[in-house]
């Protein structure tokens, strides 16, 4: 055996210096993406949905033309979808398209990753009954839109109709009579009101629809930061003394930070209200039906300034990078259209609410008592970031926690409403200016 | 006197236990607690109160994690790239610490160096960069790439291990061998390695689990689900803000089975101390 000496060893180093770029070249040739449509799914809680959905593009793939081989339909969950689309960016391989959540669309588009879809949204706008003007907040900017409104998620008051009949009450109309109801069926460790205060996305969510009811916003109609309303300071008084004086929201939840809290809570019947997105409901008519029998979903109780609830929305955002743009154009519009996105949406279980209005004269939505208020939510709802639309910058107001906080400070550490109020809008301004466009 | 010696020793010994005890059931309770839930019921585990047994025992979660996902592709995965990367990584690491340990030449001191340096870049920082690569080259989205991932961080660290270990062993033994006419690689083959037993165990294992357990690389480099691996698999069984607990035990419960293998297989030489009487006076 040849003994390893200095001389085998540079004469070994070298021919791998020489060897290496043969060997990668080939490789190299195969970074040019085998598929010619890729598109990532998010999963939408019901096999059945997603199952659609995959049908959906199996069907789109024959129409085209396209071999399933030359084609990925890639479920991507939640969690997963930002890290993966960062690094997909990042390398300048991300899909062709992907259902992006409220102001990622924005955040990319200013980024110049997003594909001006205005004539695909004009289109369906164009169809018998439009489209929810609240789905196009989220895509819309200087008269262009930049991702394709996929559908409209509403943030109901879920409340426990069984303790309500039990104790002869109906679901409270205004946020006074929200409270009494609460004190009236609440016995503790049971509460009546599962409101997320912690450091949490649901938190400022929560927080914003009640502030909302009193007159308060975030932005003002021009965009312009203007937290700092007397709105704003009404309805932090209000969580304040629902926290410390009524005592209905349990007082473990400033120190959470896992936004499903106020979920499990309601899922294990120990609190009596929860506003959330219907993902709850969803779960409990797959897994506990007994529970949704006595679930409602309700609008938010009414303030000084009416019911104001909130809706978020998802788009489908396609990247510019796609290396076939008619292809994944000829997709997002074959989902969209309103027969195939009619049957995948309806799969969902009521899980999302349809981005086109005439699809609540179909059956399945007429035949439901218990989403008879969403139609309304869909119509009237506003995004967390309200007045203004919703954003990169309001996106990092939410994953900062800034108004949580806010809250946090006045219920734990006494500062006065005024000043809380005063202190989030400093910070909230200086996100909105440091992030700008986006 | 010595009466109280002796007691003060066996309280002593008592006091030892107890702790010893606590930090058992501090280790365990967690494990406990994932099979547990794993055999509850949806009901169960989002009923009011907590029940330490599951009442009404179900395998439900885990016919879940069999028929209804892709469990067992995930596993099938995960496992080929922890095989993988951990052989290749004891081979090339077991060459590259001999070498480096043993062989004079240029730029040794400062490759031994480069090992600890690479090793010290923290991962997530490295996540876009080899996702660069590895797009380059053609290897994202598959098994062959993510090894290749990982081996980056395995390699370097066990090479500085096992370098440290080599070093340890007397020199006189290979230089024996050397003069009996073994060539160096079968002195590294016939001697260095199986006296260290104990390191190339731990590296396997490091290098194993490592392979095993990782997320975030798995998870961006890899979006095709026939190369997704098991801990990209769990989130799964989270949609949006729902967490489906039952099947998430269940899977961690099989997922922590191959470590515990690979450790029980290796524990023996861990233990044994094999260099211990290796050269007389």
């Amino acid at each position: 055996m040849t003994k390893l000496t200095r001389r085998t060893t540079i004469k070994a180093a070298a021919a791998s210096a020489i060897a290496a770029p043969m060997i990668i070249r080939p490789y190299a040739a195969y970074a040019q993406r085998a598929e010619r449509l890729v598109y990532w799914h998010l999963p939408m809680f019901t096999p059945l949905a997603d199952q659609a959905a995959q049908d959906l593009f199996d069907e789109y793939l024959e129409l085209a033309g396209v071999k399933p081989e030359e084609a990925a339909f890639i479920t991507v969950n939640n969690a997963d979808l930002i890290p993966k689309l960062s690094a997909g960016l990042e390398t300048g391989s991300p899909p062709d398209a992907a259902r992006l959540y409220e102001s990622y669309v924005q955040l990319y588009r200013a980024q110049g990753h997003m594909m001006d879809v205005t004539d695909m949204v004009e289109d369906m706008k164009a169809e018998e009954g439009g489209l929810f003007e609240s789905s196009l907040r989220a895509v819309a900017k200087d008269g262009s839109y930049w991702g394709v409104p996929f559908a409209i998620n509403p943030w109901p008051m879920h409340a426990r109709n069984d303790i309500l009949q039990q104790a002869g009450l109906a679901y409270p109309a205004t946020w006074d009579e929200f409270i009494e109801t609460c004190k009236t069926i609440q016995q503790p460790p049971f509460y009546g009101f599962g409101m997320d205060l912690g450091l949490t996305a649901d938190a400022t969510d929560n927080i914003m629809q009640l502030l909302w009811c009193y007159g308060g916003y975030t932005t003002d109609d021009d965009g312009n930061v203007a937290f700092d309303n007397p709105g704003n300071v009404e309805g932090f008084k209000v969580i304040d003394r629902m926290y410390n004086e009524h005592k209905i929201i349990p007082k473990g939840v400033v120190g959470n930070a896992d936004t499903a809290w106020n979920n499990k809570a309601f899922q294990s019947g120990q609190v009596a209200f929860i506003n959330n997105p219907t993902s709850v409901y969803a779960y409990l008519l797959d897994k506990d039906p007994e529970m949704a029998a006595n679930t409602g979903l309700y609008s938010v109780p009414a303030g000084p300034a009416g019911s104001v609830n909130q809706i978020d929305t998802w788009s489908t955002g396609l990247f510019r990078q796609a290396p076939e743009p008619e292809l994944v154009r000829g997709w997002v519009a074959y989902l969209m259209d309103p027969a195939n996105y009619s049957k995948m949406l309806l799969q969902t279980n009521g899980r999302f609410v349809p981005v086109y209005p005439k699809q609540f004269d179909d059956e399945w939505w007429t035949s439901r008592p218990e989403y008879s208020e969403f139609r309304k939510i869909a119509e009237t709802g506003v995004p967390v970031s309200y007045k203004g639309a919703p954003s990169a910058a309001s996106g990092e107001v939410l994953a900062t926690h800034i108004i949580p906080a806010a809250v946090q400070s006045m219920i734990i550490d006494g500062v006065a409403a005024e000043d809380a109020v005063a202190a989030a809008h400093v910070k909230i301004k200086d996100v909105y200016e440091r992030l700008g466009d986006g | 006197m010595i009466k109280t010696i002796e007691g003060q020793d066996r309280l002593w010994r008592w006091i030892g236990n107890a702790v010893l005890v606590v930090l058992v059931a501090w280790t365990l309770l967690p494990f406990y607690w994932m099979f547990a839930t794993s055999l509850k019921k949806h009901k169960e585990i989002y009923g009011m109160g907590t029940t330490l047994w599951p009442r009404d025992p179900t395998l439900e979660s885990y016919r879940i994690l069999f028929f209804e996902t892709d469990y067992m592709l995930f596993f099938a995965n995960s496992m080929k790239t922890a095989m993988s990367t951990t052989a290749v990584t004891v081979v090339v690491a077991s060459l590259a610490a001999y070498a480096i340990a043993r062989l004079d030449f240029p730029g040794r001191s400062l490759i031994a160096r480069g090992m600890v340096y690479t090793y010290l870049v923290p991962q997530s920082l490295l996540f876009i960069p080899l996702f660069t690569i590895l797009v380059a080259v053609g290897l994202d989205n598959s098994l062959t790439g993510l090894s290749i991932a990982y081996m980056g961080f395995t390699i370097p660290f066990c090479t500085w291990l096992l370098m440290g270990y080599f070093m340890s062993i007397p020199v006189e033994l290979e230089e024996a061998a050397l003069v009996d006419g073994c060539s160096r690689l079968g002195v590294l083959v016939r001697i260095i390695l199986p006296i260290s037993l104990p390191a190339l165990a731990v590296i396997a294992f490091f290098s194993f689990t490592l392979a095993w357990n990782e997320y975030l690389y798995a998870v961006v480099f890899n979006s095709n689900p026939s190369v997704r691996t098991i801990p990209t698999g769990l989130n799964d069984f989270i949609t949006e803000d729902v967490f489906f607990w039952g099947p998430i035990m269940g899977s961690t419960v099989l997922t922590v089975i191959p470590p515990l293998i690979v450790y029980f297989i290796f524990q023996r030489w861990l233990v044994t101390g094999l260099t211990m009487g290796a050269v007389k006076g």
